[in-house]
């Protein structure tokens, strides 16, 4: 159940981190120096009191939309059900994915503002993605390893998919879909998500425990 | 040390009648979850079991403990586990591994206050997870079919005798009862439960098929730690290759899909490489 736990905070913890004192000033090229500085932004978005949740979410989401990449993520989690779908479906798809990790971790938030994270290395993959590999420092998940894997694109890097403690975010995803997509249409599948991500943010945690405290 | 070696002798006989079995399931060669009918319904059960009697209790205890009592509960019977994990250490002849858990078990169990406060961890005194299915995994057992254990939640085959064969391996279970066994675990599980009750419920929400979710997070877990302790990474990039290059990133050009990115027609010893 340990397990369970860090799963869920795989897009949690993709928006906490802890402040480096030297910003590097030319990050457009190395990876370790976006992921920092992106990690960089959001903590010092989350320890912002001026701005409520729904404000900190919505610059959360910001940084996170400029360093994911959503087109690749989602070619890679349909994988090989993404011919299946046509372009105004892929743009769709596309979109609603996004949404949908949007909202799973906007929704707690604030629940992981303590949380620190130090990046502990790097690793180059055979054919030119490199992870970049983190571990939480402080608080409950302490010890949890998280791993971004970026990919160069046209100039820069982007992440593709975040692994904790060796469960990547893009193989859960491609499962539970490639599960829903068989004996399914594409078509459906969108209609899901919709229905998915109409749930608003934060709506339904009032309905979880009398103690979320 | 008898009925160890006829644990393992068991293990091995399901680990060949399971050898082909898959590790991860992120390609779509190996089927994971032969058993998936029979495990969805022992799934549904213990989901029920949680909705109503575990999920309640934890609920309760949760809304009457501060986190950090909790997080004391918690690390106490990671502590009481530490035998566990020092055995499976030496199973594996690993004398580092042994010798830091030892020495992590001395300071919690003395300084942390018979292993109430983790002062290890704050020392950076690694926290190796061993167990006796990651021992199986590191000398070479395949995982099996995956298998959801009554009550227990996620497991396979291997994991299941892991789980089975740690109970000897706990010193303090040879002085309680069949019944006292099961009971001192309880409060691990109720608190455990209560600990990451956010988390928990949050996976529920938001998982597309929180079967599906849970079984994939499962097995990429376990396979992540069993490949940190083989050191080898052989089966990983080729799972590597399926995860994030399976059509060469150019989803129009399926007609000129590479051969070997096509798991249907990779060879067959191809395929049967064991996983873990």
């Amino acid at each position: 159940m340990r397990l369970l736990g860090m799963l869920a905070l795989v897009l949690a913890l993709v928006v906490t981190g802890v402040p480096s004192q030297a910003a590097a000033p030319d990050t457009s090229k190395d990876p370790r120096a976006i992921v920092r500085s992106a990690l960089d932004e959001v903590l010092a978005v989350l320890g912002n009191s001026q701005l409520n949740e729904t404000q900190r979410f919505g610059r959360v989401k910001e940084i996170a939309y400029a360093q994911f990449d959503f087109d690749t993520m989602s070619k890679l989690v349909l994988a090989r059900n993404w011919k299946r779908f046509d372009a105004q479906q892929r743009e769709e798809f596309t979109r609603e994915f996004r949404e949908l990790l949007a909202s799973t971790y906007g929704e707690r938030l604030d629940r992981y503002g303590d949380v620190e994270v130090a990046i502990t290395g790097e690793q180059k993959h055979k054919r030119g993605d490199v992870s970049i590999l983190t571990a939480v420092t402080e608080g409950q998940f302490e010890g949890v390893e998280i791993n971004y894997r970026l990919r160069p694109e046209q100039g820069t890097w982007k992440v593709i998919d975040v692994v904790i403690e060796g469960i990547s975010l893009v193989s859960s995803y491609r499962t539970q879909f490639r599960d829903a997509l068989s004996g399914s249409s594409p078509a459906k599948l969108l209609e899901r998500m919709r229905e998915k991500n109409i749930v608003p943010a934060g709506g339904e945690s009032v309905a979880t425990s009398p103690a979320s405290t | 040390m008898r009925r160890l070696a006829a644990l393992l002798a068991l293990s091995l006989a399901f680990g060949c009648a399971s050898a082909n079995g898959p590790g991860g399931e992120a390609s779509q060669v190996r089927n994971p979850d032969p058993w998936e009918p029979i495990n969805r319904g022992l799934f549904a059960f213990n989901e029920g079991f949680d909705r109503f009697l575990l999920g309640p209790v934890a609920k309760g205890w949760d809304f009457i403990a501060p986190e950090v009592v909790q997080k004391g509960v918690y690390n106490f019977y990671n502590n009481l586990n530490m035998p566990i994990v020092f055995a499976n250490d030496l199973l594996m002849l690993r004398p580092d591994r042994a010798a830091e858990d030892f020495v992590r078990t001395m300071i919690n169990s003395t300084l942390g206050i018979g292993g109430l406060i983790d002062v290890a961890s704050r020392l950076d005194v690694p926290d190796n997870d061993s167990d006796f299915g990651l021992t199986l995994a590191y000398w070479g057992m395949p995982t099996g079919p995956y298998f959801v254990i009554p009550l227990l939640g996620p497991s396979t085959v291997r994991d299941t005798v892991g789980v089975a064969a740690a109970i000897p391996m706990q010193p303090y279970s040879y002085f309680l009862p069949f019944w006292g066994n099961v009971l001192v675990r309880v409060p691990y599980f109720i608190n455990l439960r209560a600990y990451f009750d956010d988390e928990i419920e949050q996976s529920r929400r938001d998982a597309f098929d929180y079967y599906v979710f849970v079984r994939n997070a499962y097995l990429q877990n376990r396979r992540y730690k069993a490949q940190i302790l083989r050191g080898d990474d052989a089966a990983e990039a080729e799972e590597e290759d399926d995860l994030y290059y399976f059509d060469d990133d150019d989803p129009d050009a399926e007609a000129q899909l590479p051969e070997k990115q096509s798991p249907e027609k990779q060879s067959p010893e191809k395929q049967s490489y064991p996983a873990y």
